[in-house]
């Protein structure tokens, strides 16, 4: 990767979109100090990024609960780990878990659920801390395309609830354009911004605005262009 | 009632499956007319049983001992020693290639020069009973805690835990499925390892009784030991099994999650 120069603004959605191999998901590590960064700088609120901190939270490709614990175990992990209030922890989760369609699921274990359901409680256990920052890396690509649009509507619908800072890695156009404030095309080798695009169109979206709104459309077509073009460049 | 039945049916069909093998036996014994000293009927051995009815829980008793105090201290030696060589690169090349070679000898030549050492009592015993089942228990060990996936490592990362909470909390229970798989190994090889150690030097213990008989050629009652023996080795693998559900009972889901 070279020449990033990404700034998130507080509340902010913002999609990082491109090929395998581009370096997105790296990049979102670097962000959340899970890799150290061989050049450069990374700050969250002003302060420099030396390691993993407690006020990010993380969503990763595959769900990874623990087996061994309950649905609601699963959440509360991060607060437990942190030595936090469990009390109210509880109630926090609990919560999280009613907005995401899995009330009544709290003592359930990990397998009895899909993997859509999964991915909920994985959500629930990056948000039960309140985290600043939560990252996501292509949290739904596992999943089905009809889990794929309820999950990315309930993560607009908590986004707009709760007010985070977001940075979302996907490979799916749609999902970054829908769900996004600003959309970071990134393209290979080496990885590096191509370009950012703003979608300005006004909330709450859904994948049907793809067609019918003309600004979903517009930032729809530039980041299918970024992304197709290099890559037939390339291959001529 | 549905559950009742699959149970029943999978009672059932290893029961049925050895009540026709011992009429099988009893058949051939009795067709083929062989002398009691060299195949006994299986009444005969039921006979050798019941006439040594107060010989038996004793021997048994020992053996059990042995058997149990040998995979007892595998348990208590192997996993930390699985511990050190899963967390410590330099333990992997050092540790590992001495087990390796250990494991390589054969147990039944240490036999007699343990018995040297530790003279005639429970110690050569459990010596060889331990020898042979701290080898399953290490490698399934270090294999299970070196199987935590990646997004549990991440996990565990990003919630800034430290090393040995990462292992308490992720790598440990992750493991567990497969310490199992080496405890349900080494219980049936510890019971071997006892009566390794019985055949070689004994006053006592299920070994002993089928090596006296052997030589007193007392073949109903060699029989009888034997069967004893597996009996006892079949009980304490379900043992483990009944531990193993209680305690990971989410190992049957792993696949599908």
């Amino acid at each position: 990767m070279t020449d990033i120069d990404l700034e998130v603004r507080e509340n902010e959605f913002v999609t990082i979109v491109g090929r395998s191999g581009c370096g997105k998901s790296t990049l979102l590590r670097i962000l959340a100090g899970l890799i150290p960064a061989s050049e450069g700088v990374v700050s969250i609120g002003g302060e420099p990024v030396t390691g993993p901190r407690r006020d990010v939270g993380f969503v990763f490709q595959r769900p990874a609960l623990l087996p061994w614990r309950t649905v609601l175990e699963n959440v509360l992990l991060p607060v437990e780990v942190a030595g936090g209030d469990m009390v109210a922890a509880r109630v926090e989760a609990q919560s999280l878990l009613e907005v995401v369609g899995l009330g009544g699921f709290e003592r359930r274990s990990p397998w009895e659920l899909s993997g859509g359901m999964q991915q909920r409680v994985a959500m629930c256990r990056a948000l039960v801390s309140n985290p600043s920052v939560l990252l996501m890396d292509e949290p739904f690509a596992a999943l089905d395309a009809l889990t794929r649009e309820d999950l990315s509507l309930e993560l607009q619908r908590i986004w707009s609830e709760h007010r985070k800072t977001i940075v979302f890695v996907t490979h799916s156009i749609q999902e970054a354009v829908v769900l996004s404030d600003r959309v970071i095309v990134m393209t290979p080798r080496p990885g590096r911004v191509a370009r950012e695009i703003a979608v300005d169109t006004a909330r709450p979206r859904d994948f049907s605005s793809v067609e019918r709104d003309a600004g979903v459309q517009a930032a729809t077509d530039e980041v299918r262009e970024l992304l197709f073009e290099r890559h037939a460049g390339e291959a001529a | 009632m549905k559950v009742l039945r699959r149970h029943a049916v999978s009672w059932l069909g290893p029961l049925a499956t050895f009540v026709a093998l011992v009429l099988l036996w009893a058949a051939a014994v009795r067709v083929f007319d062989w002398p009691v000293w060299l195949v006994p009927s299986p009444e005969d051995v039921g006979q050798a049983l019941l006439d040594n009815r107060s010989l038996l829980p004793r021997q048994t008793w020992v053996t059990f001992l042995e058997s149990f105090a040998g995979f007892g201290l595998a348990v208590v030696v192997g996993i930390p020693i699985a511990i050190g060589i899963a967390s410590s690169r330099l333990l992997e090349r050092t540790v590992y290639p001495i087990l390796l070679g250990l494991n390589a000898v054969p147990k039944i030549a240490i036999a007699p020069i343990l018995i040297l050492w530790m003279g005639f009592g429970y110690g050569p015993k459990i010596a060889v009973s331990f020898l042979l089942c701290v080898f399953p228990i290490v490698i399934s060990t270090a294999t299970g805690l070196a199987s935590t996936p990646a997004e549990l490592v991440e996990l565990s990362r990003s919630l800034c835990v430290s090393r040995w909470e990462a292992f308490r909390r992720f790598r440990f229970p992750w493991a567990l499925p497969q310490v199992f798989v080496g405890l349900k190994v080494a219980i049936s090889l510890a019971v071997i390892g006892a009566v390794i150690g019985e055949f070689v030097g004994a006053s006592e213990g299920l070994g002993w009784v089928i090596v006296n008989s052997g030589s007193n050629v007392n073949t109903s009652l060699a029989f009888g030991a034997m069967l004893v023996l597996a009996v006892m080795s079949i009980v304490l693998f379900y043992a483990i099994v009944v531990i193993e559900r209680l305690l990971v009972p989410w190992a049957d889901h792993l696949n599908r999650s």
